[in-house]
């Protein structure tokens, strides 16, 4: 018989088969069921649907954030299920609160991301009704099916258990996506006798190791592979797979490809980790591999689908092993030789096993492409513009990272100001959050702010961004300075939709209007920071920018710094547009077409 | 003559007397926003496209057209699926128009597709209409169909889906249709139902009017009046009907905010309702207030959408039509035999007068020296400007507006069926916006409100709007706090979740935004504040602290104004 958890704190009676019940509310047992899995967080405004599970969480010790709108809290708690590798959960209050979520959701969805939400509604009494004109009222439920993985209403208590465990299960089995539960305020409160809890293994699938045979093709390719790569995916990150997988690069030897949703670097193997189409060593890499194993990875766009672009020369040549938990997802974007399908943390250690014995040694095009990368980082960096007022965008980069110390997690947010990050950074995060496959603006302060709340305020988050990113949801510095997290928004500022400029520019003629493409150039975000009882720093220096940084994050206090950025160099000059432009390319037929048929 | 998918759009909007677009012009939509400002349109760019499906609301409210908001694909349409089902409870006719790649995209089976998401199926169930123009020459019948669908009824939002591929292709199409072509206009009730319930108001001895949301947003406050004149009876308001129409002002009183409606509930044998529900804060014309007195009064209700005769309440006379067209026509069946004024009319203008100047008058003295939200109210809608319009927002503190408010302004932009925080900024945008920049806008806001979208206070300096905005200062969700308190009793609980930094000044984050800031923490100086900020001709900002406890109903819960009316108007399954 299972024993029951020391945090459960209802009072116990036995049932007629010797097993103790627990008589709680349904409220108490949401937080319950979701104690199991690890989780200790909330994220909503508590609202009277919520007001008694946002108090119960936090005598238990739970973390409960409020933020200034729901959306933001939708954002915050995917950030902090990136940082935990647990599903995140965030609530709205009926009507208003909970369909300020719905783009929350939809860029859940398209994140992969396994985020909970509960809606607060009327008693269930309401539901059927024909009438007109009912305050705050609306079937909630068919405005959130499309877009969520699972959709659950708890029209009984007696179904609470089972509606939250499949909402546990969807949203991490196959490819990670949001549920939706709603919460009728007639069930929230009422009282039940519940079986005792059990951990996840019982209801849930929790490991998924791949099978014995296919692990064995997968490690005949690898050992009689010349050039191997990892193609390392947003998955490894989310799922906290950052160790495991540095284990494989190392016993393989061979270099490790960053996805674009991807760009943080696992510690130790800095050394070998190429950005993939951003880097002439990845480029290099990854035309020049005879294997690749993808690991966490859609295998989408900004990877060409593995056939496309850096892949094609060579498509003929090369070997691909794909881990994957989605069985649907095997071969729908380019065939796989040998689809492992599991999870990333028991596949991984299958192969770590499976080739122990037989440790690579590094091929000698691998240790070439290593110099490469230095000697290019190098020349880069020489090449960085320097001297200018405002500020060029690739020294703003440089300077903003440069000084960045090695535990910070990495926020980073904007349009032109994230594509000058991706070559310029001089921050190799463990962790990073940026919204990368939504491509959503605005998420980076709340990602900054669920990150840091999962890592419990004691390390150092830093958000670089553009200032149209940052103004979409502002008002959550004063969550930040609420909650004292120590975060460090740069905000490169050119007062425009700067990727738009550039779009107007070239779609539309360099004489174009750029009709509200630009907004008032005298914003002060210093200002405003500390209007939110923040930090704010404004900094026209290039020279002065890394100094503001770093004590910026040594004070451990929310901090704003406004960067006066070079509008015309970052609506234009952007580097390797054309690579990025490569991406969008699915309205033609083929895969990865050239980049002058993308818009 | 060939004419470009984009322009084309445009030129199907202008028949309408549409001339604004809100939204973030990016790839799909940069030649329609050249076009759009060739063309003279007023082009708006929100920081978050939630606001910018707001601010089109506030517009439509102010012209009585639909409006039209933009979002390119992915995540900013996404952005706005809130505000469409936001603007599906509020009936209000926004058409979002949304980017797309192009149509070959959409059946592809692939994974990992940048920013690409299929759209149309999320936002079906969200609002009344939704197609894709996936043809070039379907233009027309598409976004005449969404210009159709979002007046006709009960309004409503649609979603138009405008895919990459079609943008730039020509059409050979003659000139545009005016909408009298393509749907029914403002249509008329029947003739024989319009002389029954012309007999039904003759034979009357105490009929009223019940004015809802409608009149307002479909601008036809100059018919009602002609009507309230000629039945010589009061005006009830609905919760939504908040703004008064010009010359019956007095006779106008808010329905259960006030005494003398309460008064005038009772006595009515015969109800004119026009451009309301009839919902839940009017008790379906059923319960509360219409349980006492003249029980069995009858109803004339005048209508758009068929559907709704009945639903909440038997009705004696549907008069289903636009109310624009249909007023008039009960106007000209009684205009030879005008009632003569209710005998208590003078009384209740005289009674309902005195109630004000009494709230006006109350010790607004507090323990705290902040200031008293009812005083808030007083001082700010005291200085209301002539021929303002007033936007609000707020929980605690739109409930302290309803009874304490001073003025009687002609436009009142609030989200009242939603309930919907946040809105309020927007809203003051895309009113101020489609008044052309003309009338002053004041907009009275709590705290917490004013914090979701106030990034917008850029867009608001950027447009030059004759904005001031007071907000009442709490530094906490007031209404949540109440809650806490009333569930479990003061003192009981830490509040989490509801309460934030008290550093917070809105007058300086006001100012790094482009717009005046004032600090003002003594209540007697608001008015001449408010004043001054007209005065300056830039739009301003005044953080005004007010004293939490009496924000939140006191720590007994018995302080907010009339709270025990407001909480009838949830009617099932909240209590």
């Amino acid at each position: 018989m299972p024993v029951l958890p020391a945090y459960y704190t209802g009072v116990g009676t036995i049932n007629n088969e010797g097993s103790a019940l627990m008589t709680a509310k349904v409220y108490e047992r949401i937080l319950d069921l979701l104690e199991a899995e690890g989780i200790n967080t909330l994220f909503g405004i508590p609202d009277p649907g919520f007001i008694h599970m946002a108090m119960t969480a936090e005598g238990r010790g739970w973390n409960v954030v409020s933020p200034h709108h729901e959306q933001a809290g939708g954002f915050m708690a995917d950030a902090w299920s990136r940082m935990t590798g647990k599903p995140g959960v965030c609530f709205g209050t009926q009507g208003p609160g909970v369909s300020n979520l719905a783009a929350a959701m939809i860029v859940a969805a398209k994140e992969n991301a396994p985020t909970i939400f509960f809606g607060g509604q009327r008693s269930r009494v309401a539901y059927q009704r024909a009438r007109r004109g009912r305050i705050q009222f609306i079937d909630q439920v068919s405005n959130f099916k499309p877009m969520m993985k699972y959709v659950g209403i708890i029209e009984e208590p007696d179904q609470c258990d089972e509606i939250v465990r499949e909402a546990i299960r969807q949203v991490t089995s196959g490819k990670p996506g949001p549920a939706y539960i709603e919460l009728p305020l007639s069930v929230i409160h009422e009282q039940f006798n519940w079986p005792p809890i059990t951990p996840p293994e019982t209801y849930r699938l929790v490991e998924q190791a791949a099978s014995a045979p296919m692990i064995a093709r997968a490690v005949a390719l690898i050992q009689a592979a010349k050039n191997p790569v990892l193609l390392v995916g947003q998955g490894m990150f989310t799922s906290r797979s950052h160790q495991v997988v540095g284990q494989l690069a190392k016993l393989m030897d061979c270099p490790i490809l960053q996805t674009s949703g991807c760009a943080m670097v696992i510690a130790g193997m800095e050394d070998r980790t190429f950005a993939y189409g951003f880097s002439p060593a990845g480029r290099a890499a990854a035309n020049e591999s005879d294997l690749c194993i993808a690991i966490g990875t859609e295998l989408g766009e900004p990877v060409h689908m593995g056939i496309g672009r850096h892949w094609e020369k060579n498509d003929n040549n090369r070997k691909w092993i794909h881990i994957e938990r989605d069985g649907m997802a095997m071969n729908v974007n380019r065939p796989i030789d040998v689809p492992l399908v599991g999870d990333i943390r028991d596949v991984v250690p299958q192969l770590i096993e499976a080739l122990a014995a037989t440790p690579r040694t590094p091929s000698a095009e691998f240790t070439q492409w290593k110099t490469l990368q230095q000697q290019w980082k190098a020349e880069l960096l020489a090449s960085v513009p320097s001297g200018s007022r405002p500020v060029h965008p690739a020294r703003f980069i440089v300077e903003a990272t440069k000084a960045i110390p090695g535990d910070a997690i990495y926020a980073a947010d904007g349009g032109s100001v994230t594509i000058f990050g991706w070559t310029y950074s001089q921050y190799q995060p463990r962790d990073l959050v940026w919204n990368q496959n939504t491509g959503h603006l605005g998420t980076g302060l709340p990602y900054a702010v669920g990150a840091a709340i999962a890592a419990d305020g004691k390390r150092p988050v830093v958000l670089v961004t553009g200032d149209s990113s940052f103004m979409f949801h502002i008002a959550e510095l004063e969550t930040a300075v609420r909650k004292k997290l120590p975060i460090v928004c740069v905000v490169g500022c050119d007062y425009s939709w700067g990727l738009e400029v550039g779009c107007w520019r070239k779609q539309v003629g360099p004489d174009s209007p750029e009709t509200e493409a630009h907004w008032g150039d005298w914003v002060r975000f210093d200002q405003i920071a500390r209007g939110f009882g923040a930090e704010g720093v404004l900094v026209e220096k290039e020279e002065d920018i890394a100094a503001t940084v770093e004590r910026a994050i040594a004070s451990g206090r929310t901090t704003v710094i406004q960067v006066p950025i070079d509008p015309d160099a970052n609506a234009m000059d952007a580097p390797n547009y054309e690579e990025f432009k490569s991406w969008y390319t699915d309205f033609k037929a083929g895969y990865g077409a050239d980049a002058e048929d993308a818009y | 003559m060939g004419v470009k998918v984009y322009e084309r759009i445009l030129q199907l909007f202008e028949a309408e007397g549409i001339n604004t677009i809100f939204g973030i012009p990016d790839p799909n939509f940069v030649h329609m926003f050249v076009a759009a400002e060739e063309r003279g349109w007023n082009v708006v760019t929100p920081h978050h496209e939630l606001a910018a499906g707001f601010m089109a609301e506030g517009y439509a409210r102010m012209t009585g057209t639909p409006a039209l908001c933009i979002a390119t694909l992915g995540p900013g349409i996404a952005n706005t699926a809130g505000a469409m089902m936001c603007a599906k409870v509020e009936n209000s006719p926004v058409i979002y128009l949304g980017g797309q790649r192009a149509r070959v995209t959409e059946q592809r089976v692939r994974r990992g597709r940048i920013q690409f998401v299929k759209q149309q199926a999320l936002f079906e169930n969200s609002v009344k209409y939704s197609a894709s123009i996936e043809y070039a020459d379907q233009t027309d019948e598409i976004i005449r169909h969404a210009l159709r669908v979002c007046q006709s009824g009960t309004p409503g939002p649609v979603y138009i889906e405008y895919p990459s591929h079609v943008i730039l292709q020509e059409l050979e199409v003659p000139a545009p249709l005016p909408p009298e072509a393509y749907r029914l206009v403002k249509p008329g009730a029947d003739g024989e139902m319009v002389a029954k319930a012309a007999e039904l108001i003759k034979a009357a001895s105490s009929p009223v009017l019940l004015v809802g949301h409608a009149v307002q947003c479909s601008r036809g406050g100059p018919q009602v009046k002609e009507l309230a004149q000629l039945m010589g009876c009061p005006v009830l308001q609905t919760s939504g009907g908040t703004a008064f129409i010009d010359g019956i002002e007095d006779r106008t009183f808010p329905y259960l905010f006030a005494e003398v409606a309460d008064e005038i509930v009772a006595k009515a044998d015969l109800v004119v309702a026009i451009g309301t529900e009839i919902g839940e804060p009017s008790h379906y014309g059923k319960g509360y207030l219409w349980a006492e007195g003249n029980v069995d009064r009858k109803w004339i209700y005048i209508e758009l959408d068929p559907e709704a005769i009945g639903v909440n309440r038997p009705i004696d006379v549907p008069l289903v039509g636009d109310l624009r067209t249909v007023v008039p026509q009960l106007s000209a069946a009684l205009k030879n035999s005008p009632r003569p004024e209710a005998p208590d009319l003078q009384r209740w203008i005289t009674e309902d007068k005195q109630r004000l100047a009494n709230l006006a008058e109350q010790d607004f003295s507090t323990e705290s020296g902040r200031v008293h939200t009812g005083q808030w109210v007083v001082e700010a809608t005291k200085a209301f400007p002539k021929n303002g319009i007033h936007v609000r927002d707020g929980g605690c503190t739109v409930i302290f507006t309803w009874t304490y408010l001073q003025s009687k302004p002609h436009d009142v932009i609030w989200n009242q069926n939603f309930g919907h925080l946040g809105t309020g900024l927007p809203y003051a945008i895309g009113a101020s916006v489609a008044d052309g920049g003309n009338r002053p806008v004041l907009f009275t806001t709590s705290d917490s409100a004013f914090l979701f979208h106030i990034g917008e206070l850029e867009t608001v300096a950027r447009l030059e709007l004759p904005m001031v905005i007071v907000v009442g200062v709490d530094n906490a969700w007031g209404l949540e706090v109440g809650v806490y308190k009333r569930t479990f009793g003061h003192g009981k609980t830490s509040e989490p979740g509801v309460h934030w930094n008290k550093d917070v000044r809105f007058d300086k984050i006001a100012e790094g935004l482009g717009c005046r800031g004032m600090y003002v923490d003594k209540g007697e100086d608001i008015s001449a504040a408010v004043e001054q900020a007209f005065a300056s001709g830039k739009p301003t900002v005044i953080h005004v602290p007010i004293d939490p406890v009496i924000n939140h109903g006191g720590n007994q819960n018995l302080d907010t104004p009339n709270y025990d009316r407001f909480r009838t108007w949830y009617a099932e399954g909240q209590q």
